[in-house]
């Protein structure tokens, strides 16, 4: 059993608000991935989970037990480091066995226990050589059994693949999700990379300036944003403005002169809102439609697996559909159907909403 | 493809001639220098060391080549004494500018608050006073019946039971530290400043307590750079002449002190060279010490 609760944790900064009233039930043996752009409180919520930082205001629980006031030596946490913290004077067993030879063990059970653990992380036969010696992903793995071998409730990571080129950071994300599998260990992981939350997380809390945005699975989040924010951070999205009316039971969005039908969840007639459309639910047709609206400028961007439509609407600005890869423009001119589209209340959708670029390094690829 | 092989074979040692003579020519003016100004000078303190001049019945010199000077630095009790004096201020006064300089490094690196701030600012003041002056103060402060005596007398403290300080070993001493500390915490605080906070917080995240990081992370980290400003330190003190010139006693002296004395006084050139040499073996060993060092931090 280790299950860890976050009651209204808020860390202030000066006059800026790191952590903003972040409560968070993580399960046991869940993997939970805190979701979010730079700057926006997951590193400093999981250095608040270490007992590195201490919070403001609210309350750490682990395993029902209070540990906000425990400094991270009296926690059962093990945190992973971004930039890996191998002690570099000491070989890799001895970096791996430090916490244990503290703790006053037999030196056989150190051993043992070591060379244990560099086998669960697929690292034996490296025991005499110092972290310089070793691959950025070697050292990862390392540091990860230095953090396990002493049997943490809790493993913390924080955001431990940055610095690994691109394929390694593929094999080591199964990797360690599935060490997290073997060992049935409850693991809070950082990151900015949605994919990787996607691929690895149990559930996913997604945050945005110091708020939680929403916690949920990767379906949860990916089809049923509970905020712009959220929408719009992960996967792409079509982001547009306007106002809602709504009639008996359906809605629609209207944008300048154009009028979109969408979800609207119970927002009143008459809401500011940001509608957000992903680009898979644009139906994309060769002759105009009821509902379907031209693009200007049309243009097709290869993904290899698929190409994404890209053009203009006088109503909309940039508009993005995803289409097979087989399609082809010919000169002919093309519209889009909004097949499904979502309504947030605008005062939801911070000010930076457009800023993708900083947001999702993952589509700038 | 031959063509273009003898092509290149034609140009390559032409440009490797050229870049060659540009490396020579880059080097000259440092090795003039070293030539004229270390070389020469250590072979000629050399040479002289094992010249022996011997006085016959008429008062006529002859000279010799012999180890009778070696023999007398070995045996005589004045500068054997020297040479042991030597050693152990240099000892003494680098283990104590370490300790010091070490804890004030701790404190400006893990330190926070206003005092740290304080610290910080000042300890590098006697950086910029230069050693004459700075002997010179310690003897008016330091004297029997000096600053600090007149102030302690004006306590009560009765007249004479202040220690012996100026031109005694603590004088050389206490001065010493008090000049080398400011490089030796700047040294120590650059190496500590080196070390990371995560390598801290991942000590602390496996349970090590403040004292146990101290010992099994922060020392070994900083040992390699706090080892080279040991060696700096020492070479300075044993060779040094202002301070202990100024401060020391009369006997034992420490070599720099000896050595002139010897040479203008006495008219001694050959003891004095001896004394030369031997200061100068006393700084190969650190020397040794020190590249041993730098070559150990390459290999890693």
């Amino acid at each position: 059993m280790a299950e860890v609760e976050l009651r209204n944790v808020s860390k202030v900064y000066k006059d800026t608000v790191a952590v903003d009233d972040v409560s968070l039930h993580i399960r046991d043996r869940e993997f939970v991935a805190l979701l979010g752009p730079s700057g926006c409180g997951k590193t400093t919520t999981l250095r608040m989970l270490a007992g590195f930082i201490r919070p403001d205001g609210g309350q750490i629980l682990i395993d029902g037990h209070d540990v906000t006031d425990l400094p991270p030596e009296r926690r059962p946490t093990a945190m992973v480091f971004q930039s890996y913290a191998l002690w570099p004077h000491m070989t890799v067993a001895d970096n791996v066995a430090f916490g244990l030879r503290l703790r006053k063990l037999a030196r056989n059970v150190v051993e043992e226990r070591t060379a244990r653990m560099l086998d669960v992380v697929g690292l034996p036969g490296v025991t005499k050589r110092y972290p310089s010696q070793l691959s950025g992903g070697q050292q990862q793995r390392v540091a990860l059994a230095r953090a396990l071998v002493l049997g943490p409730k809790i493993l913390l990571l924080d955001e431990p693949l940055s610095n690994l080129d691109a394929k390694l950071r593929v094999r080591m994300r199964d990797e360690i999700r599935r060490i997290q599998q073997e060992l049935q260990i409850t693991t809070v992981y950082v990151t900015h990379d949605q994919e990787e939350a996607l691929t690895m997380a149990d559930r996913i809390a997604v945050m945005n300036k110091g708020v939680l945005q929403q916690v949920g699975d990767a379906l949860d989040i990916y089809d049923r944003p509970a905020t712009a924010f959220v929408a719009d951070f992960i996967g792409s999205s079509n982001l547009l403005s306007g106002t809602l009316r709504v009639a008996g039971a359906s809605a629609v969005a209207e944008v300048g002169t154009a009028r979109v039908p969408v979800d609207a969840d119970g927002l009143a007639d008459g809401t500011a809102v940001t509608v957000s459309a992903r680009p898979e639910d644009m139906e994309v047709l060769r002759a105009p439609a009821a509902d379907a609206f031209a693009l200007e400028d049309a243009r097709l961007v290869n993904f290899g697996a698929y190409k994404r439509l890209l053009g203009r609407h006088p109503a909309f600005g940039q508009l993005e559909a995803r289409v097979p890869k087989s399609f082809r423009l010919d000169n002919a001119p093309v519209y889009v159907r909004f097949t499904r589209a979502r309504a947030f209340a605008s005062d939801e959708a911070p000010a930076d909403i457009t800023d993708k670029a900083a947001r999702d390094p993952a589509r700038n690829r | 493809m031959a063509v273009v092989t003898s092509a290149r074979a034609v140009v390559r040692p032409r440009r490797l001639d050229r870049s060659r003579a540009a490396g020579v020519l880059l080097v000259l003016p440092s090795l003039l220098y070293l030539t004229l100004f270390v070389f020469i000078p250590v072979i000629k303190a050399i040479t002289t060391s094992f010249t022996v001049r011997d006085r016959d019945d008429a008062g006529n010199y002859t000279y010799r080549v012999g180890l009778d000077n070696y023999a007398q630095l070995a045996t005589s009790e004045t500068l054997r004494a020297n040479v042991i004096f030597t050693v152990l201020i240099a000892v003494t006064s680098v283990a104590i500018v370490f300790c010091i300089a070490y804890v004030i490094a701790l404190a400006l690196r893990f330190g926070r608050g206003p005092s740290a701030r304080f610290l910080g600012r000042i300890y590098i003041v006697p950086l910029f006073i230069p050693s004459v002056i700075a002997s010179y103060a310690m003897i008016t402060f330091l004297a029997n019946h000096g600053f600090v005596d007149g102030i302690l007398q004006a306590l009560g403290l009765p007249d004479g039971v202040f220690p012996k300080i100026v031109f005694d070993w603590k004088g050389i001493v206490i001065t010493q530290v008090w000049l080398s500390l400011p490089f030796m915490t700047v040294l120590l605080s650059s190496v500590l400043l080196e070390i990371s906070d995560s390598l801290i917080e991942s000590a602390r995240d496996v349970g090590a307590s403040s004292w146990q990081i101290f010992r099994h992370i922060v020392l070994p980290l900083s040992a390699p750079g706090a080892l080279i400003g040991v060696t700096f330190m020492f070479l300075g003190v044993i060779g040094g002449f202002t301070v202990p010139y100024l401060l020391g006693p009369n006997a034992p002296q420490m070599l720099g002190v000896s050595m002139v004395y010897y040479m203008t006084n006495y008219f001694e050139p050959y003891i004095a060279s001896t004394q030369a040499v031997a200061i100068f073996l006393l700084s190969l060993v650190a020397a040794v010490y020190y590249v041993r060092q730098q070559f150990k931090r390459e290999v890693r």
